[in-house]
């Protein structure tokens, strides 16, 4: 064994030759190195695997999503007791009231103005007093027919 | 050393070039020698060895120390080439390719021829090897890797890189008698 040791030992002879190593060298050494992109390495202790860090971060994710609304839970805005909405509710309810008592005032006005002219003008043909006599006198039925027409009342209403 | 490779390469890291430059000079050599034993031809062997350290140039920002040595991130680098390579072009690689000019100069010519010959038979011995045999092989009794390096530049435990050690030297000792 030992002799196939030292005939393993010859190849050390071996060698490259030198314009050959020079050459190379100088093309190897004039090329630009490119620019590394790599990302950092990230080294983890030798009892966690990656498996397990992305599972536990998993996990870890999940329970943050699910704690966040119970440590800071939404206001809830409900439209009636919001206090902006109120506030501004409040504030045109005077000037709607007074509108619609400018406007309820307005229209008794004219009702009374027009009352009041029609009941001072005696041209008007209802409010006159001779001509409403004798629409009196032209309406008076004959005693028999309001006899008639009483009777027919009381069948109907029988 | 030790030390002195961390600075090289922090520096390296910071895009010092001329501090790469000292790292290519130290690793060529062997990566250079792995490559080749693997490929068997001094053309794929020289574009592999290149490509190996215009990568390591490239990424070298994403090293990191963390008790890794650097040879085992290179050689793994080396390793991933030549699997690459294999399964893109599907060769069929000679080993008995290999002569004398890719052994160092520092040899004499006879000592170069001897290397030739026995590295012909080991070599063939080797490629019939698999590949994780082959690797352990070479990068312990050629580099003279320690097992923890070799088994951080393959991915595998030390004592796993100690039974396929020994599974090796066995196989590769029947192989190079069946070839007597």
């Amino acid at each position: 064994m030992e002799h196939i040791k030292s005939q393993l030992k010859q190849l050390k002879a071996i060698a490259p030759d030198r314009e050959f190593a020079a050459r190379a060298k100088l093309q190897i050494l004039g090329e630009t190195r490119a620019p590394s992109f790599a990302l950092p390495r990230v080294s983890l202790p030798h009892t966690i695997s990656w498996g397990w860090l992305g599972a536990g971060l998993t996990t870890a994710l999940v329970a943050i999503v699910m704690v966040i609304p119970l440590a800071f839970p939404e206001p809830t805005f409900s439209a009636s007791l919001n206090a902006e909405n109120i506030a501004n509710e409040y504030g045109n309810l005077p000037i709607n009231i007074q509108l619609k008592e400018i406007s309820y005032e307005q229209r008794v006005n004219q009702t009374i103005a027009s009352a009041l002219t029609e009941v001072s003008d005696t041209k008007v043909k209802h409010l006159n007093a001779d001509i409403l006599k004798t629409e009196q006198a032209e309406t008076m039925l004959p005693e028999s027919s309001t006899t008639d027409v009483d009777a027919m009342l009381q069948q109907i209403m029988n | 050393m030790k030390d002195e490779e961390q600075s090289l390469i922090q520096k390296a890291k910071n895009g010092d070039s001329a501090a790469f430059g000292k790292l290519y000079d130290r690793y060529l050599p062997p990566i250079y020698r792995f490559v080749f034993i693997k490929v068997g031809r001094k053309q794929d062997a020289e574009d592999l060895s290149q490509q190996v350290f215009a990568s390591a140039w490239q990424n070298i920002e994403g090293f990191e120390f963390k008790g890794f040595p650097f040879s085992s991130w290179i050689y793994r680098i080396a390793s991933n080439a030549v699997i690459d390579y294999y399964r893109t072009y599907k060769s069929n690689v000679s080993i008995d390719a290999v002569s004398e000019e890719h052994f160092s100069e520092d040899a004499n010519d006879e000592a170069r021829v001897d290397h030739a010959i026995n590295m012909s038979a080991i070599r063939v011995a080797l490629t019939r090897l698999e590949p994780d045999q082959q690797n352990v092989l070479l990068m312990k009794f050629v580099e003279d890797l320690s097992n923890k390096e070799i088994a951080d530049a393959l991915g595998k435990t030390e004592g796993a890189v100690r039974v396929i050690q020994h599974r090796a030297l066995k196989q590769l000792k029947t192989h190079i008698d069946g070839t007597h």
